[in-house]
């Protein structure tokens, strides 16, 4: 069977519903509040995105998961998302603000640099 | 023109500016190198300055002083490039020069042909146009980026104070604006943790999210220059370098290692980053940063003091704009031409509703120098410049004179274009006179007719004063009071006045300057100078002696007003004002003229148009709150106007009465009709009989002089006649 996959924003409330469920949907915002920081519109929006995935449910204000720990894996990658973000960005711009990424050879380079410093 | 192409101008003049400091402040930094990077990146504020500020203040130490185009306008505006785009400054050699005429006095020629402005589009405009697109272009697409930026960080998820995590960014930084957070990639190692934090914190305490997006906006209003665009690059650099290194005073040497490692991790692991977008902060140049942070040494005492002195200076010199006066001490020639040009503008100023907003010169030149011409060797120069009025419609061009493109006035009239004839004495610089290159008279015997002139003036007027001064005190030998003397040769005494006049009172003033107004001489020469002066004299004190006095001289200048304008409505009235005027008015200099004309009638016979009325007009001078009457008369005329093909009138002719024994028989002789001369029963009758009384006229003159002197802002003014009597104030109370 496939897992669901979760972002690492989604992963961290999913995992305050595991920890907590079945809990009151205002108690879960004022927990979002403390731990991640979230407003309480931020709270309600990922409520709803996880619950049409149907990771979540929010029923008469009662949260619960509908999937289990086991089953969710964090994406590891973020380069789906990294690239479309960049794709917006004219060439010539990120040519010429943004250095180059180092390749492998020149952070190996760079590391050597480093380690021959300290000595 | 319109408000955007002037806008551009200025983002233009600033963009060259700040590129001439853009690669001063790069030749500093090259010196900094080895100075910490802090130094570097607060030299970046001036060139910020100078991209943000069209104005400056004056130094006679301007790094942009070295650089000899003196171009700054009246403003206090350092202007590169006059109005952005012009043509070339005129050709080498004046067409004309070999036929010169010297004219000793210019002024300007009074003949009116309207000037239209011409709303041609012109390239600077259409380039301010494909300005204007590409800010707005690049403002759309920051906005847009940083929408971006904020989305990827929704849900970002707190990890402790300002600080958010979140696993769709691959490098740490900080974004907000007024309350800034640090947000960190989701994955990053613990141990990376506290040196990114400890990098970004600092990044917010030193305001750094709020001065990148700054540049960057100063970046976008200047988006076509690619120095902008380089200076912004290493700003950033110099921002991050300085901001590395803050972090290891205060985590010590030993972090070094630890230090660079976390900023390397950060940057492999990354795949994509706000960085590009300014708006954000992100890493720039790891690589340099790297070999920065590893080769970083605590300053000591001495570098930083060199490098504190070094910056001060900078940013002292690259700000300031060059200093007029120093261009003036070193280069006379050039306050010359102010001075030339400041004459031509006080004459268009003349005119209330022109004022001329801007200056410059594009052409000041040797042309010749004459080494045995006079007593001293003789330079002439060629003086081109433009004038720049606030409405260029307002300004009556006369003949010969020109607009340039921009809606610069040029300095030719009729008679060409100014030539400088200076002498040179002992190094010093003094206009001889002006001739010009339009009239058909070789320079040579030009400037040597100007000297000449010059020289035969001096030379007659020193010979009227000393012959005259002379037989005023040759007698009543026994008598110890000046004005004994004076009143035993009052035909002297009057001479001097009448003939000497201001040429006179010059030369009286100079004998007092070298010091050769002692005694006898001196009080006959302080009263014909007081005299002469009349009210510019400032000084009251009659006890004092004659140098006393001369060192208390301090001559009011009189502010120079032009004539009275009629603003009514009916034509005839305008007609007859505009006649009058001509009529009455002379050269600025001799001051301002009021009329006031009561009209008996006017008669249209054919094409013909003829006014008959008696006019009081009034020439005055205004010397700080005094007012001088120095000519006046009401004399009745008979004005004749012809009705051109446009139906305009054209004064034909202007006829007035004579003196004497003629007065009366000369109204009798023109009160006729235009065309066919047929007597107008009545008429001549009339106008004799209201010159018996014409209170009405003196109320009109003075209600007139009223409002002249209250449209051109003169709130206070007084006329008083010979015997002290008050008979004028701009404060009486039926006026009010």
């Amino acid at each position: 069977m496939e897992k669901y996959k979760l972002f690492d924003a989604e992963y961290k409330l999913a995992c305050l519903v595991w920890d907590n469920e079945p809990i009151n949907s205002t108690d879960l915002v004022r927990l979002c509040a403390e731990q991640l920081g979230w407003k309480k519109s931020t709270t309600y929006t990922m409520l709803k995105k996880l619950g049409e995935r149907q990771i979540l449910q929010n029923r008469e204000a009662t949260v619960t998961a509908l999937v289990k720990r086991e089953d969710v894996q964090k994406y590891e990658s973020r380069a789906v998302l990294a690239r479309s973000f960049e794709g917006s960005l004219p060439i010539f711009l990120t040519a010429f603000l943004d250095d180059h990424r180092l390749s492998q050879q020149e952070a190996e380079e760079l590391k050597k640099i480093i380690e021959e410093a300290v000595e | 023109m319109s408000y955007l192409p002037e806008l551009f101008s200025t983002i233009l003049d600033m963009s060259i500016t700040a590129s001439l400091v853009i690669i001063g402040v790069v030749l500093v930094r090259m010196c900094l190198r080895k100075a910490p990077k802090v130094f570097s990146y607060a030299l970046w504020t001036v060139v910020l300055f100078r991209l943000l500020c069209p104005l400056s203040f004056t130094s006679a130490f301007s790094f942009l002083g070295l650089l000899q185009i003196n171009s700054l306008n009246n403003a206090g505006v350092w202007e590169l490039m006059p109005n952005a785009i012009n043509t070339a400054p005129a050709s080498t050699v004046p067409a004309g020069l070999d036929n010169l005429e010297q004219v000793l006095n210019p002024s300007l020629p009074s003949s009116a042909a309207i000037a239209s402005a011409n709303p041609m589009p012109t390239a600077i405009e259409l380039l301010s146009i494909i300005w204007l697109l590409g800010v707005v272009a690049l403002l759309a697409y920051s906005v847009v980026s940083y929408i971006k930026v904020r989305k990827k960080l929704f849900p970002a998820t707190l990890l402790k104070g300002n600080i958010y995590q979140s696993d769709q960014i691959g490098t740490a930084f900080v974004c907000g604006f007024i309350q800034p957070r640090i947000y960190v990639p989701a994955g990053v190692k613990e141990a990376d943790l506290p040196y990114i934090l400890e990098h970004e914190g600092t990044h917010i305490r030193r305001k750094d999210y709020l001065i990148k997006p700054l540049a960057f906006l100063v970046l976008i209003m200047h988006w076509f220059n690619p120095l902008v665009w380089w200076s912004f690059f290493l700003m950033s650099r110099d921002m991050e370098m300085s901001c590395d290194e803050s972090v290891l005073n205060r985590l010590g040497n030993g972090a070094k290692a630890a230090y660079s490692s976390s900023l390397l991790s950060l940057s492999v692991s990354r795949s994509a980053l706000p960085a590009a977008n300014p708006l954000a902060f992100g890493e720039s140049n790891i690589k340099a940063r790297i070999k920065n942070v590893l080769n970083y040494k605590q300053p000591g005492f001495w570098v930083i003091i060199i490098a504190v002195l070094a910056v001060g200076l900078s940013v002292m010199v690259f700000t300031a704009n060059p200093g007029k006066q120093e261009i003036d001490e070193l280069d006379p020639i050039r306050s010359l031409a102010w001075e030339v040009m400041e004459r031509d503008i006080a004459n268009y100023e003349l005119d209330p509703e022109i004022r001329i907003i801007d200056q410059k010169i594009t052409r000041l030149e040797l042309l010749k120098v004459f080494e045995a011409l006079g007593d001293t060797p003789i330079h002439v120069y060629a003086l081109e410049y433009r004038l720049l009025p606030e409405d260029l419609s307002k300004v009556v061009l006369a003949g010969g004179m020109d607009v340039d493109e921009d809606g610069w006035l040029k300095e030719t009239c009729s008679m060409g274009s100014p030539l400088l004839v200076v002498s040179i004495n002992n190094g010093s610089m003094e206009l001889a006179g002006i001739v010009w290159t339009g009239e058909s008279q070789e320079l040579e015997s030009a400037v040597k007719d100007l000297l000449a002139a010059k020289d035969l003036k001096r030379a007659e007027t020193e010979k009227l004063v000393e012959e005259n001064l002379s037989i005023i005190m040759s007698s009543p030998k026994e008598a110890s009071n000046p004005f004994a003397y004076i009143r035993a040769h009052e035909q002297e005494y009057v001479n001097i006045q009448k003939y000497g006049g201001e040429e006179a009172l010059q030369y009286m003033l100079a004998q007092f300057e070298k010091g050769n107004a002692e005694g006898l001489r001196g009080a006959i020469m302080m009263q014909l100078s007081k005299e002469l002066l009349g009210l510019r004299n400032n000084v009251t004190d009659d006890t004092l002696s004659p140098m006393e006095w001369y060192q208390a001289l301090d001559i009011i200048e009189d502010t120079l007003l032009p004539d009275f304008q009629y603003d009514g409505p009916d034509t005839i009235e305008k007609l007859v004002y505009a006649a009058e005027i001509e009529q009455n008015s002379g050269t600025h200099l001799q001051g301002f003229t009021i009329v006031a004309p009561k009209i008996f009638g006017s008669y249209e016979e054919g094409k013909l148009l003829r006014v008959f009325a008696t006019t009081y007009s009034g020439r005055y001078r205004l010397y700080g709150k005094v007012l001088d009457q120095v000519g006046g008369s009401v004399v009745p005329a008979a004005i004749t106007y012809k009705k051109d093909k446009n139906g305009n009138y054209v004064l034909l002719d202007y006829l007035q009465s004579q003196d004497g024994a003629h007065w009366a028989p000369s109204i009798r002789e023109f009160c006729r009709m235009p065309l066919s001369g047929q007597e107008i029963p009545g008429l001549a009758d009339t106008i004799i009989g209201h010159y018996a009384d014409y209170d009405d006229l003196r109320q009109l003159h003075f209600d007139n002089l009223y409002k002249h002197l209250a449209a051109n802002g003169i709130r206070e003014a007084t006329l008083t006649n010979s015997r002290g009597e008050i008979q004028f104030s701009m404060s009486w109370p039926d006026r009010l």
